[in-house]
């Protein structure tokens, strides 16, 4: 049963890097697919991880924005504050 | 300097509808709705404001509506709404003073990295005398932000408990926002003065304190159990 889901699954993922079939073969497609689908499905129904990932990307992009402009050291003293949540939300962060 | 405007707006546009996937998602198309039109046209109306009174400043290369960028100030919404789900973890949704008391925890620490960053590829500026840390971030402008992300709260918490009939609390909302900004420009001058009353009495020294409580005593208050910012936290 077990290996029959994953033949199904492995068998989308590859239909969908078909194209590609041969560059992307070094990929673990099937534990790609899964993570995918865990996150697709854990953005709709949590209320905890969505907002975790959004401000994530969101200062990874603007971090990388300020490397890029060649930013002072003390502008990056700005994520500081988010960092500080993020460790009070791990020791805290259940109601 | 490269011109990054359109990145910040890609990002702005993104982010805004992230969240509004998941608000609609998780609360009802009815709450997403609330929250993000009006969380768009209170944020519109601000920025407006704060430019025509020359406290804030935008790259002429934006989008804009009027005197306001229409696309960058998607951030602010969004990021109100990631505030708003990351104060639900700490408080009961329906106590509004205690979601009120996190949105002004949040807000500026959530927007702080966004300013330093608007302000270091010149998106924009913040032309008043006030000082500034952060190369170009006004010392008052946290204050500011977590006022406005309390404020924000109150209005929607507040209407969300009337109960109007089919898109009632929608309407009221839309009468509200603008009411909302006036006061907003109000309080924002009060905190101003009061962030320049106490350089003047402590220097940077004082502020850079005031900030230290804002952004690492309270949360760290809240990490270390302190007894009575429980009970604040729970009022």
């Amino acid at each position: 049963m077990h290996n029959a889901q994953w033949t199904m699954e492995n068998a989308q993922c590859h239909s969908a890097f078909s194209i590609h079939h041969s560059a992307f073969s070094f990929l673990p497609c099937d534990i790609i697919f899964k993570s995918l689908r865990r996150i697709i499905s854990h953005m709709n129904t949590s209320s905890f991880q969505f907002p975790l990932l959004a401000l994530a990307l969101l200062f990874l992009a603007l971090l990388i924005l300020d490397v890029l402009g060649g930013a002072a050291g003390a502008v990056y003293g700005a994520f500081a504050p988010a960092l500080l949540w993020a460790i009070v939300l791990a020791v805290k962060g259940r109601r | 300097m490269a011109d990054t405007t359109l990145a910040a707006q890609f990002l702005a546009v993104v982010l805004f509808a992230a969240c509004l996937f998941h608000s609609w998602n998780t609360e009802g198309r009815r709450y997403a709705q609330q929250w993000f039109f009006i969380g768009y046209i209170f944020s519109l109306l601000l920025f407006s404001l704060l430019v025509v009174l020359q406290q804030l400043a935008f790259d002429e290369a934006f989008l804009s509506i009027g005197a306001a960028p229409s696309l960058a100030v998607m951030f602010y919404p969004a990021i109100l709404y990631l505030a708003y789900t990351l104060a639900k973890i700490f408080a009961d949704e329906t106590d509004l003073r205690a979601m009120m008391y996190w949105m002004f925890l949040l807000t500026p620490a959530l927007l702080l990295p966004l300013d330093a960053t608007g302000v270091q590829w010149r998106w924009w500026t913040y032309p008043s005398e006030s000082l500034d840390f952060l190369n170009g971030v006004p010392f008052y402008l946290p204050f500011a932000w977590g006022v406005m992300g309390a404020a924000f709260m109150y209005m929607m918490g507040r209407i969300r408990k009337i109960r109007f009939r089919g898109s009632g609390q929608l309407f009221a909302m839309m009468i509200a926002a603008p009411l909302l900004d006036g006061l907003m420009i109000l309080l924002i001058a009060l905190v101003q003065v009061v962030i320049n009353a106490l350089a003047v009495v402590g220097g940077t020294g004082l502020l850079y304190g005031a900030l230290g409580v804002l952004f690492i005593a309270l949360p760290l208050a809240l990490a270390l159990n302190i007894p009575r910012m429980r009970r604040a936290a729970r009022r």
